[in-house]
């Protein structure tokens, strides 16, 4: 009985849209959606890394989404969002081509991510729910970077 | 730039290679070759068309020699007899659905063929995975995983000249959809008209080939195997 309620328990869910895909992120870790602002850039950073922004005195990283997951490039534009988020005590900005909606999904629809010849980098897909005849894919923001990833942009 | 030779015999050989049946025979003669390589015969030492034995083979024989004779192989080595290996399912004459990949013919044993789709308009691309991964696509509310497997299979100047993608073939319970550029017809083939893959060949996606119909029979379990494995290619 547990198991089927922790089953049937809905998370919520931020979606974001990249290169016409819809990716999904937990609510949880979502601290704020910002408009595209100036974006410091930081030399000698690592390729998916913008720069930087100031955000209420404090100095955020911001990753390009697109650029982490092997995407194209794309040029910022009015739908173009920085999702703040919060992954083990660090606070990082991710580029996202635009924010979408809140969503819930339970534990069961959300299916593993396929295994096809995937590298470590591709670790962050945490599974696939389909939702209105899509498809949207779930983000583990934990494991968006490596940990050694992680501790680089911290130190930026 | 390199100079033409356009002397009637080099011609000749140029047409040879273009044109489009006989560069599938090379295609078939060149996997031919490996499996000469791994199972050689020492009943059948002239060449690997000689193991089609029914009748109808003779005019495949007689395209394929042309283009790119096989070397006679040398006697074997008193070593162990090599076999072929027909799988289970070939032990009586099979069915298979021949389509079409880069212009290549390939075949898959219906007993392995989950199902057919026209090419998905909607796959959604997976970041982060191997490049032969196009996405997944939804069929009867299940996840199938579409993969081209071109780049491995077909010859490097098969690839740019491929149409676009018109099917999927489902395989492993539809947990996988192959890219193909269109189905063609089913067939019956007798276990004896394939040249068997030996399990050291260097193709571990081939079952075989069959000469008579110029086509190269896929390994699905092999597929769907090394797909979930990430170790396909």
């Amino acid at each position: 009985m547990a198991k089927e309620s922790q089953a049937a328990a809905a998370t919520q869910y931020v979606t974001f849209r990249l290169a016409e895909e819809t990716y999904a992120i937990n609510v949880m870790q979502v601290q704020e959606v910002l408009r595209v602002t100036e974006i410091a850039p930081v030399p000698g950073a690592p390729h998916y890394v913008l720069g930087i922004i100031n955000l209420r005195g404090n100095v955020v990283t911001v990753i390009d989404a697109r650029r982490r997951m092997g995407l194209m490039d794309k040029e910022s534009d009015d739908a173009s969002r920085i999702v703040i988020i919060e992954v083990g005590g660090q606070v990082v900005g991710i580029m996202v081509d635009s924010v979408a909606e809140v969503i819930e999904l339970a534990a069961r629809d959300v299916e593993p991510a396929p295994n096809v010849g995937n590298d470590e980098s591709s670790k962050y897909i945490q599974g696939v729910a389909s939702r209105d005849g899509e498809l949207t894919i779930v983000v583990d923001l934990n494991k968006l970077l490596t940990d050694d990833e992680w501790a680089e942009v911290a130190t930026l | 730039m390199n100079q033409r030779d356009d002397r009637p015999e080099a011609r000749k050989q140029r047409i040879t290679v273009v044109d489009e049946p006989q560069a599938l025979t090379a295609y078939l003669d060149d996997l031919l070759q490996e499996i000469a390589e791994v199972t050689p015969r020492p009943s059948a030492p002239e060449a690997p068309p000689a193991v089609v034995k029914t009748a109808p083979a003779a005019p495949a024989r007689a395209l394929v020699t042309p283009i790119k004779p096989v070397p006679v192989a040398p006697p074997p080595p008193p070593t162990a007899p090599v076999q072929d290996h027909p799988p289970a399912w070939a032990r009586k004459p099979f069915q298979c659905l021949l389509f079409r990949l880069g212009g290549v013919t390939l075949a898959i044993p219906l007993v392995k063929l989950t199902g057919i789709l026209a090419m998905p308009r909607d796959i959604t691309p997976m970041p982060g995975h191997s490049a032969l991964f196009l996405g997944l696509t939804e069929h009867h509310g299940r996840k199938v995983k579409v993969v081209d497997i071109s780049p491995h299979v077909l010859p490097p100047d098969r690839l740019a000249q491929r149409p676009p993608p018109g099917n999927l073939i489902l395989i492993d319970e539809g947990r996988w959809g192959l890219v193909c550029d269109r189905v063609e017809e089913t067939l019956t083939l007798s276990p004896e008209l394939v040249r068997w893959r030996s399990p050291s060949g260097k193709r571990p996606w081939l079952s075989g080939t069959v000469i008579k119909h110029l086509c190269a029979i896929l390994d699905a379990d092999y597929l769907a195997r090394s797909l979930e494995q990430g170790t396909w290619g």
